[in-house]
């Protein structure tokens, strides 16, 4: 579990109407003196009967421990000059403690996890101190479980009024075999001058650029070791970091239109990372963009064929179908109250055609590297301690399988080892690892290129457009990406506004492309994908970091999920673009100060 | 470290050339504002930049071992734009809206000039549109609204102020502190109701440096170190109790020695057991005496709040005593005066203590009330009637917006006997009353209060530590579970005495602009009716397990 900052999360349980109480016995192991952190956690965790005991007739039979330990560094620059350091060590534990049965347990209810008691558990050590980590999970542990039988009481005076559900789901998905593997792992060493002077070098950049109003890079490097322990004897420890840099660059447009552009370049350790010179390049295609865009005319609204480059089909399919893949469990609540779940646009697809039949889509975040390039999007466990599957999704264009966590859905029991993000009513949520989408049938981008210019003189327009890149992560601020959420689901979209066009080019007959800014999709969704009707040879590995936020708002917190999505370019028939109808604010009233570049 | 005092007819370009933060700031405001008063609709008549660096250590230790470790170092800007006049500007107070302006923007921890103009001009710019936003509207909206009671200005004019100390940079040894700290902290494994303990050092160097139009140019600071030792527990009956001790100092060289540390993680522990073990108070009204730091905490939050100049003009708010200025509003024998240019009471470091406040106004001693008589308010930059200038007490930490705030808090009394004295007062009054006890407040952890209209105005003081005094000679009894209530102007009335030592409360006092560092010098007070409520409690179970034992570990 990659974690930006310090927290806790705490799942409890319940179970429904057993006879009698059969209280589990943990699974414990055998282990050396010098595992102070397993010796803790499974010495408290051997106290399990105990609670069985307290707890009445809502015993635990499920416990897990999870400890992610992490070195980070984080260094923010803006024009040469750092804005802010910080080194940071912490220990963010994860305690889950489920009471009941597999088949009905304190998950799954709207309420699951709320507890009304009083905090008293933590501070805990960040070293090696036996007493201090027993205590710790002990205090965990007492509040989970008693957080557990909150929930399950709560479970059941629901359940008194619901009707009967005629086919129960099991709220926990069994595991055939514990993954058991604890290598000797150690922190990697992180340079801070190091990545300081690279944070400053490549902010420095935009000092060539006075047009971008604002700018800055930001960089994180983070080595982890998370150890986890379940009384099933899952025993697991793996190394869990990210190496990340983000930078971004806004301009406004004569109009007073602001644009930006935006970049977020990430390795699973510090020492993976990408050489200087490319992430200078990188950051000055971001300033070039930028500049281009304040200049470029503004869009206008657009239905016909749109061709996206590599990239950018990554950029769309990463959102498009990586995040319709997951198919939330609708958590019980009391009869006519609504529960906050958002919806998978897939969900009622399965064996349904989603792309043409030429494509197929898997999902493998077992593979390490891809044309000898490694992938972000490789784990070897995910948050439940399940080693992940390569999960083929679309077969011939025709949806098969869903990403699945240990908690079950309809028609799917069990774990593919996708938990990648927290989730909510007790359970986890699944993401993509490395999404592969393959092509059976691709021609050069160049033909595809002529062939978006045919239809478009076929149709009698005077351009057709190429998208090259998308705004994705979203660089752009929050009350930014709130007014999209909005207008997209005013508009007709999608259960989830994907991310707008940012490099949006208007392709004339002969062959010219012009830059356009402003546009965004209308009412977009997984339907459109329907309407692709050809791939390109070439393909592009698009890789970011996954979050719990929409569009993977860049530099946003919490758990982090690297992702990898390998796709061609894709050729659409039809996709609409609108002009968003945004009031525009008028340019500085003071000129910028000058720059010594 | 040098320190240079200048009048501003005296001041050469030379006096900062040490600092380059002032000079980079400097050519921004000017740039920005000749731009803004010849191109902006409407023009800006006032502009400041304050930057606060803070750079900060915090260590925590528990049980022997260290749970958090880190340093920070900050710089943030915050902007004061005032458009339109003195008379009435942006910030002029309507229906009670207090607008917020700036926003702590981080800048170059560096010098950096080409970096700190551009985040300066782009928070500048950001500020403007909003602040000639609210005036636009105020215009309009003044038209259509009866005159305010209070006439007074937006804004007072005040003389500049130019000075430049390089605040002594302190030394932290981390390695050193961590040694001790897990050292001190292990001492709490003797105090099994502990559920959660720690001992906490932090050692935060203040820089702030201001420019403003008026010509003002400052640069100062001072460091603060402090440790806190809490110890949290719950009763059998489900009530969350905690413990604190703390020491302030202004360099972690000063810190007590061990041993007196120990004495208190050890005095932490003993009342953290002694509180779990004790009784549940029944609510009370009656006799009491208040420690000299309880008391302190008591004038910070009934009588320090409320003479705030800025609450004295806002019609939203109580104005308990806007109009109460040359009469009585303590006992005759009670002064009460504020002072941050006061360092150290006794051989404490005041955490109120500064040389400028956030407007570049010079500290000063203000006596607020004297032998019973209120005489002023604490003033920041933003008059009322009859107040038309700033005392030096408008403050805020980054991102928020400056209002009048406290000091150094010293209650002063001319009616004062020894403790022993005032503990046969108390019996006495105990028993006039016919009471069955009286109480005292040993320890307080802080207060609260609402001085809004539509409020109560009423306090809260939260004990930490209380004990029931017998007037029949039994031993002092401890208790648990209560908060001290009441209204104001009650309260006061019923001071008997005082004590004849003071006491000082360091603490960090959070209200609208922020929280900023104050503390409160109070002798013990003795008072007629106090009265106490029930505490609001947990109800859920301590832990069902008893603390596991290395002993008992499966292996």
């Amino acid at each position: 579990m990659k974690f930006t900052f310090r927290g806790m999360a705490v799942a409890a349980g319940l179970l429904g109407s057993a006879a009698f109480v059969l209280s589990q016995t943990p699974q414990l192991p055998q282990l050396s003196n010098d595992e102070v952190l397993l010796r803790a956690m499974r010495d408290e965790m051997a106290r399990m009967p105990q609670l069985a005991r307290v707890g009445g007739k809502d015993a635990p039979y499920f416990l897990s421990y999870t400890v992610s330990d992490a070195d980070a560094f984080n260094v923010s620059s803006v024009l040469g000059a750092t804005v802010s350091a910080n080194r940071n060590k912490y220990r963010s534990p994860a305690v889950e403690v489920r009471v009941g049965s597999y088949e009905s347990d304190n998950t799954g209810h709207v309420q699951s996890g709320a507890y009304s008691g009083s905090r008293i558990d933590g501070p805990w050590p960040l070293d090696s101190n036996y007493q201090g980590l027993r205590d710790s999970f002990w205090l965990a542990t007492d509040i989970g479980f008693k957080a557990g039988l909150e929930s399950i009481s709560r479970k059941r005076a629901s359940q008194n009024n619901a009707a009967a559900d005629p086919n129960p789901l099991p709220n926990f998905a069994r595991i055939q075999k514990p993954e058991v593997s604890i290598p000797k792992l150690s922190f990697r060493k992180i340079d801070e001058a190091k990545w300081e002077q690279r944070a400053n070098k490549l902010s420095a950049i935009y000092k060539r650029y006075p047009e971008v109003l604002s700018s800055g890079v930001d960089s994180q490097a983070m080595t982890g070791i998370t150890t986890m322990l379940t009384s099933e004897g899952t025993m697991v420890r793996y190394e869990d970091g990210v190496a990340w840099v983000t930078s971004k660059g806004e301009s406004q447009a004569a109009d007073g239109m602001l644009v930006h552009d935006a970049l977020s370049v990430q390795a699973l350790d510090v020492d993976s990372f990408t050489t200087d010179e490319d992430l200078a390049r990188q950051v000055t295609e971001v300033a070039e963009n930028v500049r281009a865009l304040a200049k470029a005319p503004a869009g206008e609204a657009y239905t016909g064929p749109v061709l996206f480059e590599p990239k950018a089909a990554a950029q769309l399919l990463a959102q498009m179908l990586g995040d319709n893949l997951r198919v939330p469990r609708r958590p019980l609540t009391n009869p006519g109250q609504a529960a906050n779940v958002a919806p998978s646009e897939l969900e009622t697809r399965l064996n349904a055609r989603v792309l043409p039949d030429f494509f197929d889509v898997y999902d493998d975040p077992t593979q390490k590297t891809y044309n000898g390039k490694p992938l972000v999007g490789f784990y070897e466990y995910d948050l439940e301690g399940v080693r992940p599957k390569r999960v083929s999704i679309l077969e011939k264009g025709v949806l098969k399988n869903f990403l699945t966590t240990r908690t079950p859905v309809k028609g799917f029991p069990e774990s593919n080892g996708h938990a990648r993000l927290p989730g909510n009513y007790g359970g986890r949520s699944a993401a993509i690892g490395n999404l592969f989408i393959q092509a059976r049938e691709s021609m050069p981008l160049a033909n595809l290129k002529r062939q978006l210019i045919s239809m478009t003189t076929t149709l009698d327009k005077p351009y057709g457009l190429l998208v090259k890149k998308l705004d994705f992560p979203y660089g752009g601020s929050v009350p930014e990406l709130q007014a999209l959420a909005q207008a997209n689901a005013q508009g007709g979209g999608g259960t989830r506004a994907v991310s707008p066009p940012l490099l949006v080019y208007r392709v004339y007959p002969d062959g010219r492309e012009e830059l356009v800014r402003g546009l965004r999709f209308h009412a977009l969704t997984a339907r459109a994908l329907r309407d692709v009707i050809a791939a390109s040879q070439e393909t592009a590995v698009f890789e970011y970091v996954n979050t719990t936020t929409l569009m993977a708002l860049l530099g946003s917190g919490g758990y982090l999920a690297p992702t990898s999505v390998i796709s061609p370019g894709l050729l659409f028939e039809e996709i609409e673009l609108e002009v968003p109808r945004e009031q525009l604010s008028k340019p500085p009233t003071v000129p910028p100060p000058p720059m010594q570049p | 470290m040098r320190t240079i005092i200048l009048a501003l007819a005296l001041v050469s370009g030379s006096a900062f050339a040490q600092s380059s933060l002032i000079k980079v700031l400097a050519e921004e405001l000017d740039r920005n504002f000749s731009y803004l008063k010849q191109k902006g609709q409407p023009p800006p008549y006032f502009l400041g930049y304050e930057v606060a660096e803070n750079d900060t250590d915090v260590i925590e230790a528990s049980e022997g071992s260290i749970n958090a470790q880190n340093h920070s170092h900050t710089r943030y800007l915050d902007i004061t734009l005032r458009v339109g006049s003195p008379a009435f500007d942006n910030y002029h107070i309507s229906q009670g809206q207090r607008p917020r302006f700036t926003s702590a923007t981080p800048i170059a921890l560096s010098d950096d000039t080409d970096s700190i103009r551009r985040t300066v001009w782009l928070a500048t710019d950001r500020v403007y549109r909003s602040a000639s936003q609210r005036l636009i509207r105020l215009q309009a909206d003044e038209k259509l609204r009866t005159a305010a009671l209070d006439q007074s200005d937006d804004f007072s004019k005040e003389e500049a102020q130019v000075y430049a100390n390089d605040p002594p940079q302190v030394k932290f040894d981390v390695n050193a502190w961590t040694q001790r700290l897990k050292r001190l902290s292990s001492e709490f494994s003797k105090y099994p109701g502990a559920l959660n303990s720690s001992v906490q050092m932090e050692v935060r160097q203040l820089t702030q440096t201001l420019v403003t139009t008026d010509g003002t140019r400052l640069l100062h600071g001072r460091p603060f170190a402090r440790i806190i030792i809490f110890a949290r527990g719950k009763a059998a009956d489900g009530m969350d109790l905690q413990t604190m001790e703390s020491f302030e100092t202004d360099d972690p060289a000063k810190m007590p020695n061990d041993a007196t540390i120990l004495a208190a993680v050890q005095k932490a522990g003993a009342n953290l057991s002694g509180l779990l073990k004790s009784p549940v108070a029944d609510p009370y009204v009656g006799p009491a005496i208040l420690s000299g730091r309880a008391s302190g905490v008591l004038f910070h939050e009934i009588f320090g709040h409320r003479i705030e100049g800025h609450r004295q003009k806002d019609e939203s708010e109580g104005q308990t005593f806007t109009k109460m200025v040359n009469t009585a509003v303590l006992p005759q024998f009670l002064s009460v005066v504020f002072d941050p240019t006061r360092k150290t009471y006794g051989d404490v470091v005041l955490n109120g203590y500064y040389q400028y406040d956030d407007e570049g106004v010079r500290a000063r001693k203000v006596t607020v009330v004297e032998d019973g008589i209120l005489k002023t308010f604490l003033m920041s930059r933003s008059p009322v009637d009859g107040f038309p200038s700033s005392n030096g007490h408008g403050r805020r930490s980054p991102g928020n917006e400056i209002v009048s705030r406290q000091s150094n808090l010293i209650v002063e009394s001319s009616r004062s006997m020894n403790d022993a004295d005032l503990r046969k007062a108390l019996i006495e009054e105990v028993k006039r009353q016919g009471k069955p006890y009286g109480l005292y407040f040993d320890q307080v952890t802080g207060g609260y209060t609402t001085t809004g209209r539509q409020g109560l105005q009423a306090f809260t003081v939260m004990p930490l530590v209380v004990y029931k005094i017998y007037p029949d000679g039994r031993p002092d009894e401890m208790i648990r579970g209560v908060d001290i209530v009441g209204t104001p102007l009650a309260s006061f009335a019923k001071i008997i005495a005082t004590s004849d030592k003071s006491e000082v409360f360091n603490g960090i006092c959070g209200a609208e602009s922020g929280n900023v560092p104050v503390s409160a010098i109070s002798p013990a007070l003795l008072v007629s009716e106090i009265e106490v409520q029930s505490k609001e409690r947990a109800r859920d179970l301590p832990p069902y397990l008893p603390r596991p034992t290395a002993e008992g570990a499966a292996q």
